[in-house]
């Protein structure tokens, strides 16, 4: 009795923790900003990576103000369980919510992977001043976010002194170095994030293979980023393709051995008939009609014994049984 | 003595235009501003397309590209003179924009606004034509391009 007091006592406890839990789902920071700015953070829902800079007011899901020491806080517990890409963006005085400002110093967003779990921290620095610039704390696969944004940032704003060649060999070592991010990365989102800040598009036609491989490894992720993206991969299905010549090949093959069966059958049968007599032929072809012993008898004007006898010489000759088997062979 | 004082004075004069000559160059700056509003209706879906011819005299190039849109979806694209994308956004008003036809007087019409802003600046940027690209739908809005061809790193 005692147990099943404490049994209960535990559950209770195990739902008031899960509540608990729940409770810590907030998206909160801290951002320092000049008076240019207008004290309302957005909250959007990226809904897959081609839409990563799009704006409008239907992508907006919640918004928290701002207050003067820069602090803002979203209850994120409404969250979908499984993780997704959001953006959190402020608009210029004067400029309307759904506004975003993408380069330079006034760069208005930050992206960051969130479920109803999460607890995600964002903070500027107060010396710069600058949204793009803020730290993400809070989950783990956000850092590795970051990490690429910092990457494609130091190789937009590096200055090479003039040397086109150079630029090209970074951009080149950026590219792979972002697919090899795409490549070890156990987070799906990352993986995809990676391979669009690397510009894939142009990549995809040189190394279809690559992206062709890296969508197998990501076969069971039905997600509406990955959707999108398998969209965006010619022949994805490459394997499918060779199994399907492997089938239109085997087709080939296995149409060449039959016929050369039914050939070979054909000619075994025409030298069966060859054994038969005049007489019998004649029998086979009344057979062939459907006639009945009598009939044939009454055409060959034979007796029915006679032609009972020629029938099992036919049979015989031709290896069947019956008048079924007859009509088979010439259908 | 005579020849080397010549000589010394055209050395000067020389001197004097090549160092005239580099610090003009430094200086050369291109400025290019368009600004496109769209707002008939037999405007609204029409793809248009701004060219920035680039000289390649120049280290930088910088493109401040503004939209702000009522009505529709407008996507933004720049493309440098090999025709591969360099950046992109869309920016979408809630309001189709179905209702914007000539009969509609723009007074009535309920808008809902969106704008976005790209700035960026290419290093070494590719000679040729740039093309900034505005693929409006049912757009009731405003694109404006700012260019600036400098040896300045940074925007004026």
């Amino acid at each position: 009795m005692r147990l099943l007091k404490n049994k209960h006592v535990i559950f209770f406890l195990l739902i008031l923790l899960s509540f608990q839990i729940r409770a810590h789902s907030v998206l909160k920071g801290q951002l320092y900003l000049d008076s240019t700015w207008a004290p309302t953070v957005y909250l959007s829902l990226i809904p897959d990576l081609d839409n990563i800079y799009s704006m409008s007011n239907n992508m907006i899901i919640e918004n928290a103000e701002l207050k003067d020491n820069g602090e803002f806080i979203f209850n994120i517990d409404y969250l979908t369980d499984e993780d997704k890409l959001y953006r959190i963006h402020l608009s210029k005085k004067g400029d309307p919510p759904a506004s975003l400002i993408i380069g330079g110093k006034d760069e208005n967003h930050l992206f960051f992977i969130a479920n109803n779990q999460s607890s995600i921290e964002i903070k500027n620095n107060p010396a710069t001043n600058l949204i793009s610039d803020a730290a993400i704390s809070g989950y783990l696969p956000n850092e590795t976010l970051q990490e690429i944004n910092r990457l494609v940032l130091y190789i937009d704003t590096a200055d090479f002194s003039g040397s086109s060649i150079k630029r090209e060999l970074m951009n080149t070592a950026l590219s792979e170095k972002l697919k090899e991010i795409a490549d070890t990365t156990s987070h799906p989102i990352v993986a995809l994030y990676a391979l669009y800040k690397s510009k894939y598009e142009y990549d995809l036609e040189e190394n279809p293979q690559y992206y062709q491989r890296f969508l197998e490894k990501w076969e069971s992720n039905r997600s509406g980023y990955f959707n999108e993206f398998r969209k965006s991969i010619p022949n994805n299905n490459y394997h499918k393709k060779h199994y399907n010549l492997l089938f239109i090949l085997l087709g080939f093959i296995t149409g060449i051995f039959l016929t050369i069966l039914f050939f070979q059958y054909k000619k075994k049968r025409k030298s069966l008939l060859n054994n038969l007599t005049n007489q019998e032929r004649k029998i086979l072809k009344y057979l062939k009609n459907g006639n009945s012993n009598k009939e044939i008898s009454e055409e060959l004007n034979i007796e029915i014994s006679t032609v009972k006898s020629h029938i099992n010489s036919i049979y015989s000759k031709l290896k069947i049984n019956s008048r079924k088997d007859v009509m088979n062979m010439f259908d | 003595m005579k020849k080397t004082a010549k000589l010394l004075s055209l050395l000067m004069l020389t001197n004097l235009i090549l160092f005239n000559c580099v610090q003009a160059q430094s200086d050369f700056s291109l400025d290019y501003n368009r600004s496109i509003q769209i707002k008939a209706a037999s405007e609204a879906s029409k793809i248009k397309e701004i060219k920035v011819e680039c000289y390649g005299r120049n280290k930088y190039l910088h493109l401040v590209i503004s939209s702000w849109v009522k009505t529709g979806t407008l996507k933004i694209e720049i493309i440098d003179p090999a025709g591969k994308t360099q950046e992109s956004f869309k920016i979408e008003s809630s309001v189709a924009g179905e209702e914007m036809d000539n009969t509609t007087p723009v007074e009535s019409m309920i808008f809902d606004e969106a704008s976005g802003k790209i700035s960026k600046t290419f290093e070494n940027p590719m000679k040729g034509i740039w093309i900034i690209k505005a693929i409006p739908k049912l757009v009731y809005g405003k694109i404006e391009v700012n260019s600036q061809q400098t040896d300045i790193p940074k925007l004026h």
